[in-house]
C-alpha cells in the first residue's frame, strides 16, 4: 500500500557528507558546541547558524538568486542528518530552513523572496509556526484568529501557541480565518500570513517545558495591522499550504535522529559490558533506524520530484516517534548493571533530557493519534 | 541496480507469476508439490514457465536473475500463500548455478547450516535438499513421502538427519561460507515475511469494512483504525528493508559482511514487523480469524513460523549488535547512514 521509492546519493553527497563532518569534529573539538539531544528545538545558537549559512548549508535547495544553493534534496538530506547527528546547535534556524523559506519560496511575493530568503540562508532570520491556538490543537480547523482586509492590508487578531522558537524568531506564518466556515466544512475561510513579529501589536510570552527550557510561546495578536503582501498564497487556500507544510515538517531525519547522539555517547561503555542482551538491543536499533532512514530518504526523493507526500510523511512521522521512545526505553535497559562511575560524564545530562523531552515527540507536528487518522483514511477507512 | 536482470524483465516475470498464482484454485496452492512423485497441475506450470530457474545463469538454461531477486518472486508466493517450495528452489538453483552447478529441475528444500537441529521446511514436499557442510555444498537426495510434519508446523516441516549419499557435492568458492548461505536463505524469509503481510493488510482491510458490530463497519471504529495503521506501517518498513537487502545484494553478488548486515537488518525488521502485524490483524479479525478454515491462518501461521527460521530477529539482532560492539570506535551513525 506504502510504496517508498528508491534513491541514490550521488557522489557530491558523499563529498559533502565527509565536509561536514570534518566541520563538526573541529567545532566540538574547540568548544563550539556540546552535544544535545533533540538538538533541532531545543539548542538555539545563533552563532553557530551563521557558520552553517556561511558554509552554504542553509537554504540549499533553494535558486540561487534568492540565496540559496540550487543543491538536491538530497544533499539538504546530508547535512541535516549529521547535524542532528552529532547533536548541534541547529534550533535558531530549523524551522527556518525546513518549512518556512521554503514556503515563502512557493507562495511569497517576489520582493519577500529577494528580502527574506537570503537572510535565512545566510542563518540570520529565524522563523516560527503559527497554526495552535489554545482552544485548537489537533482540531486545526477550530482557529479562531482571525484576519480583517482593511484599505491598506489586513488586521490580524489572536492567540497562538506552543511557537517554537517564536522568542528569537523574526517571522511566524500565522493560519488565520478570513472567511467564516460553510456549514461543517471548516477548512474553507482560512489563509495564511507571513507576520513580522517586530510589528505593534505582537506580544510574544515565553513558555518554559518539561524540562524547564524556555522553548514554546504564546504569542498575542492585537489589531496587528498588516500590509496587503503579508498573505500568503490564496486567500482560503490556507488550509491546503498548511497540509503542505507538514509534508516537510513530518517526514524528515529530526523525526527518528533526536536520541540518536544520547546512544552514541553511551556506545563505548556498552562495549566495554558486550553481552548478548545489550548487543541484541543494539543491533534491533540500529535494524529499526536504518529502515526509516531509508523511508525518509524516499519522501525526499518525492519531494524532489515536486510531489507532496502528506501520507508518507505521516508514515515516517508515526514510526519514527515511536522508535524515538523505544530507543531511550531501551537504553536505559542496556546500560542497567554498568557502574555509573564508568559512564562518560555528559551521559546522565543526556539521558535525563532524552527522558524530558519524550512526551513531545508523539505530540508536535501533529499526534500519534492524527497521523495514524491519515494513515487510515488514505486506506479508505474514513 | 546492478547484476540481475533489468527491472522491466522481473517485472513481467513477476507478473506472469502472479497471474498463475491468482487463477490457481486453493487447493493446488495449499498443496502443489505436496507428497509423492507426481507433480500437480500447479507445480507443473510453475515448471513449465521456468520459474524454478529465475537465478540460474543462461548458460545453466536459466534466466540469469541475480540472487537478491529470489527476494522478488517469493515476496509474491508468499503474498498468494503458495505451500510450494518454490521460494526456496529459486534460491537454491540460484545458488548451484553461481557455483557452476547446471541444475536438473528438482523441488529443492533448504538446510541452515548455523542452526542444525532446525526443523527443514518444505521437507514433505521437496525431493532434495540443498546442505552446506564443512565448506561443501551438497545437494541430498529426499524422500518427502517418508516424512512426518511436525505438530503445528506450516509447509511439511520436520526434523531430518543427515544423508551420506548426495546428487551434487562441491567445494563450495570461497565467497559462499555458512554465514552467507545461512544469510541469503534468510533474505528470501524476510521477503516472504514482506509479502504476506501485504496479504495481511488487504484481507484486514477488506474484513473490516464489511464485518458491521453497533450498527457500522468495524473499519469505522478508531481503534480498528489504528491496528490497520499499524500494520500498513510495519509492512511498509518490511518492504523497504528487504529492497535495501536485495539492493545490497543486487550490487555484491558474493554476499559478503557488509550484504550480510544489511540482510540481518532485513531479517530483523520483518521479524519484529511480523508479530506486530500479526497481533493486530488477529485483534481486528476477532473469533474468525482463529479459525482453520479462515484465510487470514495461512498468513499469520507462516509468518510466526518464518520468524524463526534461518535465524530469529533475536539471533540476527545479536549477532549485529556484536559486530557493531566490537569495532574499534564503536559508533551506530556510520552503519545507519552506509551508502544504500
Ligand atoms: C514541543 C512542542 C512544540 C510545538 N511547536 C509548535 C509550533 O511551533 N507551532 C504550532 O503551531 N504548534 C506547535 N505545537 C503544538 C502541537 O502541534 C500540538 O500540541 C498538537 O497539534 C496537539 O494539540 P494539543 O496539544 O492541543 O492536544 P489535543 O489536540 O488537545 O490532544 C490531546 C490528546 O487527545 C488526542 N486527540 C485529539 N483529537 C483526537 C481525535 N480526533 N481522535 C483521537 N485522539 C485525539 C491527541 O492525540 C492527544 O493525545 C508544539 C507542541 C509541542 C509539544
Amino acid at each position: 500500500m506504502f510504496q517508498f521509492p528508491r534513491f541514490a546519493f550521488d557522489a557530491e553527497a558523499d563529498e559533502l557528507r565527509s565536509q561536514v563532518r570534518t566541520f563538526l569534529e573541529a567545532e566540538r573539538a574547540s568548544g563550539g558546541f556540546v552535544p544535545q539531544a533533540d538538538c533541532w528545538v531545543s539548542a538555539a545558537d545563533p552563532e553557530f547558524s551563521r557558520k552553517l549559512g556561511s558554509n552554504g548549508w542553509l537554504g540549499m535547495t533553494w535558486p540561487k538568486e534568492y540565496g540559496g544553493h540550487a543543491r538536491p534534496m538530497a544533499h539538504r538530506f546530508v547535512v541535516t542528518e549529521e547535524l542532528l547527528a552529532a547533536g548541534a546547535p541547529v534550533a535558531a534556524h530549523w524551522i527556518a530552513d525546513r518549512q518556512t523559506g521554503s514556503h515563502i519560496l512557493q507562495y511569497g511575493s517576489e520582493e519577500q523572496k529577494h528580502d527574506i530568503l537570503p537572510r535565512i540562508a545566510a542563518g540570520e532570520c529565524f522563523t516560527a509556526i503559527g497554526m495552535s491556538e489554545p482552544q485548537a490543537g489537533s482540531d486545526l480547523a477550530a482557529i479562531k484568529t482571525a484576519a480583517r482586509r482593511t484599505d491598506t492590508g489586513w488586521v490580524l487578531s489572536g492567540r497562538k501557541i506552543w511557537s517554537t522558537g517564536a522568542h528569537f524568531s523574526h517571522y511566524m506564518i500565522v493560519l488565520a480565518r478570513t472567511s467564516p466556515a460553510e456549514g461543517r466544512n471548516r477548512q474553507v475561510g482560512l489563509s495564511q500570513f507571513l507576520v513580522d513579529l517586530s510589528l505593534p501589536g505582537v506580544d510574544i510570552s515565553g513558555i518554559r517545558d518539561l524540562g524547564g527550557t524556555p522553548h514554546f510561546n504564546e504569542t498575542l495578536f492585537e489589531d496587528v495591522e498588516l500590509p496587503a503582501d503579508a498573505l500568503l498564497g490564496i486567500e482560503g487556500n490556507g488550509w491546503a499550504q498548511c497540509m503542505g507544510e507538514l509534508a516537510l515538517e513530518r517526514s524528515g531525519p529530526e523525526r527518528f535522529l533526536t536520541s540518536l547522539i544520547v546512544l552514541e555517547t553511551a556506545m563505548p561503555v556498552i562495549a566495554r559490558h558486550a553481552d548478548d542482551r545489550r548487543a541484541g538491543e543494539i543491533g534491533s536499533i540500529l535494524a529499526n533506524l536504518r529502515v526509516l532512514r531509508r523511508m525518509s530518504l524516499g519522501v525526499a526523493e518525492l519531494l524532489e520530484r515536486g510531489e507532496s507526500p502528506a501520507t508518507l510523511a505521516a508514515v515516517v512521522k508515526e514510526m519514527g516517534n515511536r522508535l524515538e521512545n523505544d530507543v531511550v526505553a531501551k537504553l536505559r535497559g542496556v546500560l542497567a548493571g554498568i557502574p555509573k562511575a564508568e559512564w562518560p560524564d555528559e551521559l546522565g545530562t543526556l539521558l535525563r533530557d532524552a527522558v524530558l523531552h519524550l512526551p513531545s515527540n508523539t505530540l508536535r507536528g501533529g499526534t500519534t493519534e492524527i497521523l495514524r487518522g491519515i494513515i487510515a483514511r488514505e486506506m479508505g477507512m474514513r | 541496480m546492478a547484476g540481475g536482470m533489468e527491472a522491466g524483465d522481473l517485472q513481467m516475470i513477476g507478473e506472469g507469476l502472479e497471474r498463475i498464482l491468482a487463477d490457481a484454485p486453493l487447493e493446488a496452492i495449499d498443496h502443489a508439490g505436496g507428497v509423492g512423485e507426481d507433480m500437480n497441475a500447479l507445480w507443473q506450470t510453475l515448471y513449465e514457465n521456468g520459474y524454478p530457474l529465475l537465478c540460474a545463469n543462461e548458460e545453466h538454461g536459466g534466466m540469469g536473475g541475480s540472487l537478491g531477486d529470489a527476494a522478488f518472486v517469493a515476496s509474491i508466493t508468499a503474498r498468494h500463500a503458495l505451500a510450494a517450495p518454490l521460494a526456496d528452489t529459486v534460491l537454491a538453483i540460484g545458488i548451484l548455478s553461481a557455483c557452476g552447478i547446471e541444475p536438473a529441475v528438482y523441488r529443492i528444500a533448504i538446510s541452515d547450516p548455523l542452526n542444525e537441529g532446525a526443523p527443514l521446511a518444505h521437507s514433505t514436499q521437496s525431493d532434495a535438499v540443498l546442505v552446506f557442510k564443512d565448506g561443501r555444498l551438497r545437494l541430498e537426495p529426499h524422500s518427502p513421502g517418508q516424512v512426518e510434519p511436525l505438530k503445528g508446523a506450516e509447509d511439511g516441516a520436520a526434523p531430518r538427519g543427515s544423508r551420506i549419499e548426495a546428487m551434487e557435492d562441491i567445494a563450495a568458492p570461497n565467497w559462499l561460507t555458512a554465514e552467507a548461505f545461512h544469510a541469503l536463505a534468510a533474505l528470501v524469509r524476510s521477503a516472504q515475511m514482506a509479502g504476506a503481510m501485504q496479504a495481511v493488510l488487504d484481507l484486514t482491510l477488506t474484513y473490516t469494512s464489511e464485518r458491521e458490530q453497533f450498527g457500522r463497519p468495524l473499519s469505522k471504529f478508531q481503534a480498528i483504525q489504528h491496528h490497520l495503521s499499524d500494520i500498513a506501517c510495519e509492512t511498509a518498513a518490511s518492504i523497504a528493508a528487504v529492497e535495501i537487502a536485495s539492493d545490497a545484494l543486487a550490487a555484491d553478488p558474493h554476499c559478503g559482511a557488509r550484504t550480510i548486515e544489511e540482510i540481518a537488518i532485513a531479517k530483523i525488521r520483518c521479524g519484529q514487523a511480523a508479530a506486530r502485524v500479526a497481533a493486530g490483524a488477529h485483534q481486528a479479525h476477532g473469533a474468525m480469524g482463529f479459525t482453520r478454515e479462515y484465510k487470514l491462518g495461512r498468513y499469520t501461521r507462516r509468518l510466526w513460523q518464518w520468524q524463526d527460521e534461518f535465524g530469529s530477529e533475536s539471533e540476527w539482532a545479536i549477532r549485529l549488535g556484536h559486530a557493531v560492539l566490537a569495532e574499534d570506535e564503536p559508533a551506530l551513525w556510520p552503519r545507519i547512514s552506509a551508502p544504500l
